[in-house]
């Protein structure tokens, strides 16, 4: 391409005038006011935000971690029962065999 | 009613004043929006979300610049953002496509014409807008400023937070990658 059509390209813009928007504008602003600051749209925008949606995550992260300490420690206090009642009920036997044995004991003499 | 006053009153909420405002920026603001994103209806879309912009955060706007420069501020990093999108897009529709997804590919009209374009220099101008969509952002909007809202130094630099000289230098460069570019597109 020539220098000279070149710089004509360049000069293209010369004299250019504005473009003009449709009419009834500040109308169709208006109505998108009103659509932005329905319940809806105010409670997306809040979410969406970055800051909002980070700290949601964060809580949602905090109670399932809280939630799966919580169940840990509900299975150890059961285990815990369970074992005490084991222990419990093998002393109770033999305390019972022990018994038995001692009135064996007695009866023979 | 001056400037200072109109603010002052949309501040106070007068659906009069931001009436005002629409009326006196809106092809300002639409001609902008379109000389960057080279679309009419993403262009009137986005002048519209420049004034709903406008409306909720005036209370912003602290009146050290001129409103005009507010304005284009917002427009122009509207118009810029909506770029952003729209490649992000393109950019993720050809990913889906390539795993065989129906996915659409929106792309800019290969040739756009600005309608307020003189008629004989219609053509040259299409190729201009072309080269003007391969510059980086900075001198990209420096250049649309300067040449299609006609803007002197002093107000670019307001409204793109720089100064003078810098506003300067970036259409300095902004002419020499243009001319580097027209010369390879036709090579």
């Amino acid at each position: 391409m020539k220098t000279s059509e070149i710089e004509e390209i360049l000069n293209s813009f010369d004299g250019i005038t504005r473009a003009k928007a449709k009419p009834f504008m500040y109308t169709r602003v208006m109505a998108r006011l009103q659509e932005e600051n329905s319940f809806w749209s105010r409670t997306t925008r809040i979410l969406s935000r970055p800051a909002i949606a980070f700290i949601s995550l964060v809580i949602i992260v905090l109670i399932n971690v809280f939630s799966i300490i919580k169940a840990n420690s509900i299975v150890n206090e059961q285990e815990e029962i369970t074992s005490f009642v084991h222990n419990t009920s093998a002393v109770e036997v033999l305390q019972n065999d022990n018994f038995i044995l001692a009135v064996n004991d007695v009866n023979t003499y | 009613m001056s400037e200072q006053i109109l603010v002052e009153e949309l501040k106070r909420g007068s659906n009069e004043a931001f009436k005002t405002i629409v009326d006196t920026y809106q092809d300002m603001i639409y001609n902008t929006c379109l000389s960057i994103v080279k679309n009419e209806e993403d262009a009137e879309d986005l002048a519209q979300e420049v004034f709903v912009q406008v409306y909720q955060s005036i209370h912003t706007f602290k009146g050290e610049s001129k409103l005009s420069t507010w304005l284009y501020r917002i427009a122009t990093t509207k118009s810029l953002d909506h770029e952003r999108k729209k490649k992000r897009k393109k950019r993720f529709g050809f990913i889906k496509s390539i795993f065989g997804e129906d996915a659409q590919v929106e792309v800019n009209p290969p040739d756009f014409n600005h309608p307020g374009i003189l008629l004989d220099k219609k053509e040259k101008a299409t190729a201009l807008f072309k080269a003007v969509d391969k510059l980086p952002e900075n001198q990209r909007i420096a250049f649309i400023l300067s040449k299609i809202e006609g803007l002197s130094y002093q107000e670019i630099s307001e409204v793109m937070e720089t100064t003078v000289s810098a506003v300067e230098s970036l259409l300095h460069r902004a002419k020499n990658n243009l001319r580097k570019i027209l010369e390879n597109s036709n090579q």
